[in-house]
């Protein structure tokens, strides 16, 4: 009982952690007329490795990432995508080999810059720093992720 | 985006392991200059995209040579409809079209036997010239249940050609056609299950050189399961070919399958492949007869986030001669 009891705490220990590899935790961001109000963590791993390419409204997804050495983008992938920087580029490069459409990602410097193209172009989409949301003034959208709003109990971000 | 296989093949010893890589293993211990393979992409409008990959490399003759060994223009609407026209891989189960030349994505040394290309030996008809349709079934998020159907030239009716991907001129007006579908389902992320059904019909008797026998049918079919994680890496294939000569009892059937199971151990990557591959003797259009299988095991080590080494064992049983023992070395990388 007392193994099953540690196990399942460390379980929980595990979850918290990575949830929290970015203080203040992440949240995903899109353009205003984006009709899309959630995504569940499958759906948003799918969007940022390219494995789906369109919204429900059928506007083409774009991404706008943070630089790769930026710990928004680290935290992305170990939470996120689950893979290291390496297995990711060699996936994007696989599906691309394989004769997938090349993935649109424009990479930027800072959540500010990501709000302001996300806000010129229809679908396009970032995942954010949570704490730099009040910084951009209503000018895109946050989406939930699993139901959930940033700051909500049970956010997986 | 380009990368170069086989650098550097080192067989220190290839007893009877004629055919475990691709290109052929040679004969005899040797430095081998590999495969440089480019690839260009190019998105010309929203729907419309092009892609091309041109591979140089030299052969057993020593000369290099240059082959345009995909290219298609590819108009996709949405995820649930895209066609293309041009020169692709025929998706006949699983590795034929997840990998291709450039061997740095592949983890193992070279294709499995089964799907050695056209001018390696291999017997299924990797590539296709012709259009392909695809998409996903809409409404199907749990299963995410995906479509292909293929029509092309399919291979030469005679072999051995110089070239047996019919390119340009096709010996026959018949043309070969392919369905597939595969699930990639939501509850496993990384779990693939999927099959195709080729059908051609060959016509020995109007090729170059003609070959005085009826049209022969021929039917392929596939069964696949494969399964990708962060860690893992586990494929399982099987082919049946069947050729059936016109008016006669009994089709020539080849049996063949692998199965390919990988663990990452961070940049270590051990692996282990058995492959088993029975062409029926005295087929009228198969190149490669007769019996092969047996294992191999190897590492891929990933030196650089863009380089790999690759150490491979091969232990092969051909029905023709003795067991044989290989071992291939390749640096793989793409840039």
């Amino acid at each position: 009982m007392t193994t099953l009891r540690v196990t399942l705490l460390t379980l929980i220990a595990c979850a918290v952690l990575s949830a929290q590899c970015l203080a203040g935790g992440m949240a995903v961001i899109v353009n205003k007329t984006n009709t899309t109000e959630s995504l569940s963590m499958a759906q948003l791993r799918k969007l940022i490795l390219g494995d789906v390419r369109t919204w429900p409204d059928k506007q083409p997804v774009m991404l706008v990432s943070r630089e790769p050495s930026s710990d928004l983008f680290k935290c992305l992938l170990s939470s996120i995508i689950r893979m290291n920087d390496a297995e990711y580029h060699r996936y994007i490069l696989s599906s691309e080999f394989r004769g997938g459409e090349p993935l649109a990602v424009r990479t930027v410097n800072s959540g500010a810059v990501a709000a302001k193209i996300i806000a010129a172009l229809g679908g396009s989409m970032a995942v954010v720093s949570a704490n730099e949301l009040p910084a951009l003034g209503g000018t895109v959208r946050v989406v939930r992720v699993n139901g959930k709003e940033p700051g909500e109990a049970g956010y997986p971000l | 985006m380009g990368s170069i296989a086989n650098p550097l093949v080192y067989p220190i010893s290839d007893g009877g392991c004629g055919i475990c890589g691709n290109p052929v293993t040679p004969a005899h211990t040797a430095f081998q200059a590999g495969e440089f393979d480019l690839l260009f992409t190019s998105k010309i409008s929203d729907h419309l995209n092009f892609l091309a990959e041109v591979v140089m490399g030299p052969s057993d003759t020593n000369l290099f040579g240059l082959d345009i060994e995909r290219y298609q223009l590819a108009y996709r609407k949405n995820s649930w409809f895209a066609a293309s026209i041009g020169r692709f891989h025929t998706s006949i189960g699983y590795y034929n079209t997840a990998y291709h030349h450039g061997n740095w994505f592949a983890t193992a040394e070279g294709r499995p036997i089964m799907y050695l290309f056209e001018d390696s030996g291999g017997i299924l008809p990797v590539h296709m010239v012709g259009v392909t349709f695809s998409g996903e079934i809409p409404h199907t998020d749990y299963l995410h249940l995906n479509w292909i159907a293929e029509m092309g030239n399919g291979l030469s009716s005679t072999l051995p050609q110089v070239e047996s991907v019919q390119n340009f001129y096709s010996d026959r007006n018949y043309k070969s056609t392919n369905v597939a579908a595969y699930i990639r389902p939501e509850f496993l992320q990384g779990l693939q299950i999927g099959g195709s059904w080729y059908h051609d019909g060959l016509n020995p008797s109007q090729g170059v050189p003609p070959i005085p026998i009826a049209e022969v049918r021929q039917n392929i079919e596939s069964a696949y399961i494969v399964y990708f994680s962060s860690k893992w890496e586990f494929m399982n294939e099987a082919v049946l070919m069947s050729n059936h000569i016109a008016e006669t009892a009994n089709p020539f059937m080849s049996r063949m399958g692998y199965t390919q199971l990988a663990r990452k151990f961070g940049i270590y990557q051990p692996y282990f492949r058995y492959q088993y591959v029975n062409d029926a003797l005295n087929d009228p259009v198969n190149l490669l007869q007769g019996k092969y299988y047996g294992p191999s095991i190897g590492m891929r080590i990933d030196l650089f986030e863009y380089a790999a080494l690759k150490l491979q064992y091969n232990h092969l049983y051909q029905s023709s001669q003795l067991a044989g023992n290989g071992f291939n070395t390749q640096l793989a990388f793409t840039f």
